[in-house]
């Protein structure tokens, strides 16, 4: 019961389908989501451990994701954006709205199991 | 008349013209057949589209999860899934097979290149490779069409396949400049040195564009240590200047002073402008006199660009300069900064700095009558003044251009009484009023030298192209729809680089010049006859040059993916001796020059004595009597499948993840089985017996 | 002996008419080649690398982007957002407040927290009374400027505007077009590629907003117009920059860039004193001015025309509107032509004057006029009962048929080059609307132009002034 559960945001099928192979080898369950939509339903149906959510998505960004999840879902659960450099306003709004951490793209895959980790860590302390 | 002749226009209907209306009925009928074409065209094509964005989707979703597994396998994963990932790969390479996939997978795969970094992205490199994927990018070097050579750059790049570097180097001078352009780029991001080959060698012209390109790609550069571009300034083609200019101004190469300075008498405003801006950032004193003396030369821009200069290096004994050139500029703008610049060399002085002043009252008491114009404040209030301020200009300026210098001497000295008393010789630089031509456009051409290069748009060749392109199109729109190949694929086996190379350069570089000669420091005593026999022109030379150095360079470069080309996961620590050659290079010898055994070194060679195999067989089986049932390999399967090709990729997996069975399997193979698999299967052999025995001789101390 | 006179002369004019004919249908298929070839070197060779890198880059120009505006209170301070967040580090946005009579300067200061500032200006450029310069006390607008001067047309205000700035480059824009982020990288790539000759401007295509999703500043989804006037004129303006501009740029010939997205290289727009007051077709003539100024003076230059689909607007969707619009562009035409006819077919001015002038001249600026005294006479004629049907018949039917190939040719690239429209059904309209253009569009074209030329050769000045902009009604 310990496998933690993890909420993958992202719609490039390629990245998302990667990621969520490194993910599952690092010992997660993974879910993946392709839009805002899906990341709505999946949160309704499943409470994830950790909402890993990328900041371009059709539907709704992920800035608005973080809103949701913030303010209507009043949860806190632990979220890490992910954004392609040089996008600063929206990291700083997601930042502002509550996301936990953010890793840039291009994602080192590595790095984002070990910020996972960490922030899995913290969030339990 | 010309009224009468617009109203009896329309008479034309009246009278049967000379003009047969059937014709005009032919083209009507031409015209609707054509436009019901477009209408097919139109629709065919999008479904064309259509299709292929879902073929690749398609594709996509099918090569994702195995890309994954490739990217993230582990060698020290159970023997089950080490079986399983070589059994993929040989599916994979089944696959690619099909040139739609292959495409397909270079797009992935440079995708993918995009949004992951660290070690994902190394391997998706080292996976490119191991593919197989970039001797289509290779093959496209050798086409005559620009946008499919430009195209196979940019993945060989992309993809960073160093050993393209030599290859790519050559097309830095190419006569088609998207070619030359991508080429530039491509040196530069796969070598430090290559900007360094460049600029020594760079015959074009090289555009803002690509210099901000060249830039950025260094910048990108981890732990880069730049030349000294110092070295670069005095080249003849002017653009390598400029931008030695920009990179000692980016890299702050403060030891190229000297020529700095000497560049600010260059003819050309544009590298004079450059070095003026690195003599101002880097604040040299030592500029001054040069500053002064170029400036009545100067058009506007490097009159502002040395009044910053000289704003940074300026003492008291400048102010006159400086106040001549306020009171007298004829640009308004030059004469604004010069009194900035006298603010900043001496802030005590009367004038105030204008551009922050907030109460007008003071401004007026304080400014002297000619720095009014300068006045920032709401221009609404004050604008009687500044009429009057203009017209008293304008006069001024009419009757410079009007009487000679002496008369003007006079005239622009009046208005200076505030100021200390202008030099002679510097009213005299600002009377001699700058050509007007020059002022306006300080000439950023050099005429003689654009002549001399015609413009290459419009080339016979391009037309060609074009029409090729446009057929190509249409055959692809009405042929059936289905993806048809064009290009010729190279089969899909470990065909030696040496093959490609071979054809290459002969294509492609009657230019190749002895030069490419540099970087062959270590032939290789395998050559074997046919080899020596091709060694006579230079462009074998390049060839050679190619299949080995690069590599061995990057072997000695550590951190980077050493031989590309090898599979980088399967490699058996172990892996010396004979691999010191690049695995690929290796296999190709073997494979096509049948490169038999003699060449072996001799320790390989006992080291595959069958007297050990048998020793080691027994010790091995030993240990793993319980986990497999002792008998045939399951590789055995494969090779009864699979053609030669695959065979030799297994052959390469093997020593990987294979147990005592294989061993079998290998010497039945050294023995029986047809070239070249058979040099393989010994090679494979050895390498999987040292392994085996190795881990053999581990166990072997841990259990004492 | 009357008869056989006139028989003669109508010989004469039937040849006159017919190779008119014949030379625009030539000069149509030389531009769909053209177009062709450009669009596929386009595409072969574009791409820009990373973005993120590049728009940093320290050898990267200053670009200036000026917006007039005029009355645009309702939209300014979204608008001015968007202008804000392009991808780009090195560049500043100037709103020229046009003498407004509404809160558009009070609803910009009040957003962006604004103050006066003091700034330099130079007393002997000519323009209307500059009242102040603002900018922002927040860093996060460091970008923006505004000039608050008093009324004096859009060409005032784009003046003003170019004596400010700093930057080597600057942009003309419509304050209520929307730019794609990536637009300024475009531009400077395009000013920045050519390393033998001076790139003086740089023009784009103007792509049809209407009915289009945006929100925050950003196109999220692109649409076909839903109204009708709107869809003509999109698949009137995707054959004229997909063919007409592309095919223009690629012989280095193009005459025009829209008033709603041009860049210049402000030194040569300054020397030729910049957009000219005195005419409606200013963004026409600036392009005439500096071209000329560069041949004159025998620099290698260039005008570079951006084909991917960077900036977009709303056109308008009331006939009026849109036909005030036409006659304005009309007028524009006229005196732009008249102001620099000593061009015409003027060897000195190489292709310009050998080949675009004319082009525009019998073409543009004749065409309408002759096609509308071509109707009237077939009327006058067929009351008197004097037409040779069958020829009649004919040569429409094969001019229809020209149109309409000519309009699906221009779908089929805008499906090969972007394919933004999606739905087939959208795909079908637009042909629907080829197909019917010529009857129920083209003689609005048609009747408006001639209305702007009625206007301007008989000196009637209804409805031009300072305050007309061409600017598009919001929707």
């Amino acid at each position: 019961m310990d496998q933690k559960h993890i909420l993958l945001a992202e719609d490039d099928e390629m990245l998302a389908t990667l990621l969520k192979y490194r993910l599952e080898k690092a010992g997660f369950a993974v879910e993946v989501a392709r839009d805002g939509r899906e990341v709505r339903e999946a949160l309704k149906t499943n409470r994830p451990d950790i909402l890993v959510c990328d900041i371009m998505m059709p539907y709704y960004t992920g800035i608005e994701t973080v809103d949701y999840v913030r303010k209507e879902l009043q949860d806190n659960l632990p979220i890490i954006m992910l954004s392609t450099a040089g996008n600063e306003t929206n990291v700083l709004n997601a930042f502002e709205l509550g996301a936990d951490d953010f890793i840039a793209k291009p994602v080192s895959p590595s790095e984002l199991v070990v910020r996972i980790n960490r922030l899995l860590i913290k969030t339990r302390a | 008349m010309s009224i009468n002749w617009l109203t009896y226009l329309p008479v034309s209907f009246i009278d049967p013209p000379k003009i047969h209306t059937s014709l005009v009925w032919d083209l009507a009928i031409l015209f609707a057949v054509l436009s019901g074409v477009y209408f097919l065209v139109i629709f065919l094509l999008r479904s064309r589209i259509i299709r292929r964005n879902k073929t690749i989707r398609e594709l996509k979703l099918e090569i994702a999860p195995m890309i994954s597994n490739f990217l993230f396998f582990e060698q020290d994963t159970n023997r089950e899934e080490r079986e399983e990932y070589i059994t993929m790969k040989l599916d994979i390479r089944e696959r690619l097979k099909d040139p739609a996939s292959r495409m397909v997978m270079t797009q992935v795969l440079l995708d993918l290149r995009k949004d992951v970094s660290g070690d994902a992205r190394d391997r998706v490199f080292a996976l490119y490779q191991d593919l197989g994927l970039d001797r289509d990018a290779f093959a496209k070097l050798k086409s005559w069409r620009w946008e499919r050579v430009s195209q196979g750059i940019l993945d060989l790049t992309e993809m960073r396949v160093d050993r393209a570097y030599p290859y790519i180097r050559k097309f830095i001078n190419d006569r088609r400049s998207v070619i030359r352009k991508q080429a530039q780029l491509a040196s530069v991001t796969l070598r430090a040195e290559g900007i360094t080959y460049f600029l020594d060698t760079a015959k074009y012209r090289i555009s803002e564009w690509q210099q901000l390109k060249l830039l950025e790609l260094l910048q990108r550069r981890e732990a880069f240590d730049p030349p000294r571009f110092k070295a670069w300034l005095t080249s003849e083609n002017s653009d390598v200047v400029l931008f030695a200019l920009r990179l000692i101004r980016h890299y702050r190469q403060t030891d190229a002073e000297a020529g700095l300075i000497a560049l600010l008498k260059h003819r050309n405003s544009e590298i004079k402008n450059a070095s003026l801006e690195c003599i101002r950032d880097f604040c040299f004193s030592s500029a001054k006199p040069a500053l002064k003396e170029v400036f009545r030369h100067s058009g506007e821009e490097s009159r502002i660009l040395i009044l910053d200069a000289l704003a940074q290096v300026g003492e008291d004994s400048d102010m006159e300069f400086v106040s001549g050139i306020a009171a007298k500029d004829k640009s308004f703008i030059v004469r604004s900064k010069a009194k900035s610049v006298m603010n900043s060399i001496a802030p005590d002085s009367a004038l105030p700095e204008f551009a922050r002043i907030d109460t007008e009252q003071a401004v007026e008491e304080k400014l002297p009558e000619e720095v009014v114009e300068s006045e920032t404040e709401p221009v609404a209030k004050r604008e009687s003044e500044m009429v009057a301020e203009s017209e008293t200009e304008a006069i001024a300026e009419k009757e410079t251009q009007s009487y000679g210098e002496e008369l003007l001497e006079i005239e622009v000295s009046e208005p200076i009484d505030l100021q200390a008393t202008t030099e002679t010789e510097e009213t005299n630089l600002l009377a001699e009023e700058p050509d007007a031509e020059e002022e306006v456009h300080p000439t950023v051409f050099d005429l003689d030298e654009l002549l001399a290069r015609a413009d290459h748009e419009f080339t016979d060749e391009e037309l060609e192209i074009f029409d090729v392109c446009l057929w190509e199109e249409l055959d692809d729109i009405l042929s059936d729809l289905e993806p048809q190949p064009n290009l010729q694929y190279l089969p899909l086996d470990f065909l030696p680089i040496v093959q490609d190379t071979a054809v290459a350069p002969a294509a492609t570089s009657k230019a190749v010049q002895a030069k490419d000669w540099i970087d062959l420091n270590f032939l290789p005593e395998v050559v074997s006859e046919k080899e020596e026999v091709r060694l006579t022109e230079p462009v074998e030379d390049e060839l050679l040059d190619i299949q080995f150095t690069p590599e061995l360079e990057a072997r000695e470069n550590a951190g980077e993916p050493s031989e590309p080309s090898a599979d980088p996961y399967s490699k058996d620590p172990e892996d010396t001796g004979v691999n010191a050659l690049p695995e690929d290079a290796e296999n190709s010898l073997l494979a096509y020059f049948e490169w038999d055994s003699e060449i072996l070194p001799p320790e390989n060679k006992e080291a595959i004595a069958p007297e050990d195999l048998k020793d080691l067989e027994v010790a091995y089986e030993l240990e793993r009597t319980e986990e497999d049932t002792p008998g045939i390999s399951i590789f055995q399967e494969y090779f009864e499948q699979y053609d030669t090709e695959s065979q030799l990729i297994l052959l390469e997996e093997i020593p990987g993840v294979g147990g005592t069975k294989e061993l079998h399997l290998l010497q039945k193979l050294s023995k029986t089985a047809p070239e070249p698999v058979r040099s393989k299967a010994t090679k494979a052999l050895d390498k999987l017996s040292k392994r085996l025995n190795a881990s053999a001789q581990k166990s072997n101390s841990d259990s004492q | 002996m009357i008869n056989e006179l006139a028989e003669i002369l109508l010989r004469y004019l039937d040849i006159i008419f017919l190779s008119f004919t014949v030379i625009l249908f030539s000069l149509f298929a030389a531009m769909g080649y053209l177009a062709t070839r450009s669009s596929l070197h386009y595409r072969n060779k574009n791409s820009i690398g990373d973005v993120s890198r590049i728009m940093a880059s320290p050898i990267a120009p200053e670009i200036t982007i000026i917006a007039p505006a005029h009355n645009e209170g309702m939209t300014i301070v979204e608008n001015v957002r968007s202008l804000l967040s392009l991808q780009y580090t090195n560049y500043q946005v100037m709103v020229v407040n046009d003498g407004s009579k509404d809160d558009t300067l009070e609803k910009v200061i009040a957003a962006y927290d604004m103050e006066k500032v003091g700034w330099e200006i130079d007393p002997d450029w000519p323009c209307k009374k500059v009242r102040g310069i603002y900018k922002s006390r927040q860093r996060s607008f460091g970008k923006l400027m505004v000039v608050d001067k008093e009324n004096g047309g859009k060409s005032d205000a784009l003046n003003a505007g170019m004596h400010l700035s700093r930057s080597p480059y600057v942009g003309c824009i419509d304050v209520d077009c929307l730019l794609l982020p990536e637009s300024l990288l475009h531009v400077v790539k395009s000013f920045y590629q050519r390393s033998q000759k001076r790139v003086i401007a740089v023009g784009g295509v103007i792509r049809v907003a209407n009915s289009c999703v945006i929100s925050g500043g950003k196109l999220e989804e692109i649409r076909l117009p839903k109204n009708w006037l709107a869809r003509f004129q999109l698949l009137e303006y995707t054959r004229s920059f997909l063919l007409g501009r592309m095919a223009w740029g690629r012989i280095d010939s193009l005459l025009i860039i829209s008033g709603a997205f041009g860049f210049f290289d402000r030194e040569i727009a300054l020397a030729v004193g910049g957009y000219s007051t005195d005419t409606v077709g200013e963004d026409m003539e600036i392009v005439f001015k500096m071209r000329r100024y560069m041949h004159d003076r025998k620099i290698p230059y260039t005008v570079e025309y951006i084909p991917d689909p960077l900036c977009w607007t709303e056109v308008p969707e009331d006939l009026k509107i849109f036909k005030n619009q036409r006659d304005r562009w009309a007028r524009g035409n006229l005196e732009t032509l008249y102001k620099h006819k000593d061009m015409f077919l003027n060897p000195k001015y190489g292709r310009l004057g050998m080949l675009s002038y004319p082009y525009w001249f019998f073409y543009e600026w004749l065409a309408p006029i002759l096609e509308f005294v071509g109707f009237f006479s077939v009327l006058l004629f067929w009351y008197l009962g004097i037409i040779n049907w069958d020829f009649f018949v004919a040569i429409t039917l094969m001019v229809y048929c020209f149109a309409t190939m000519f309009s699906f040719y221009a779908v089929l690239w805008e499906v090969w080059s972007y394919n933004q429209y999606r739905k087939i059904k959208d795909i079908l309209i637009l042909l629907f609307c080829g197909m019917i253009e010529p009857l129920v569009f083209h003689p609005i074209v048609v009747w408006s132009a001639i209305r702007g030329n009625y206007k301007k050769l008989f000196k009637i000045q209804a409805g031009w002034g300072s305050q007309v902009r061409k600017g598009f009604a919001k929707a």
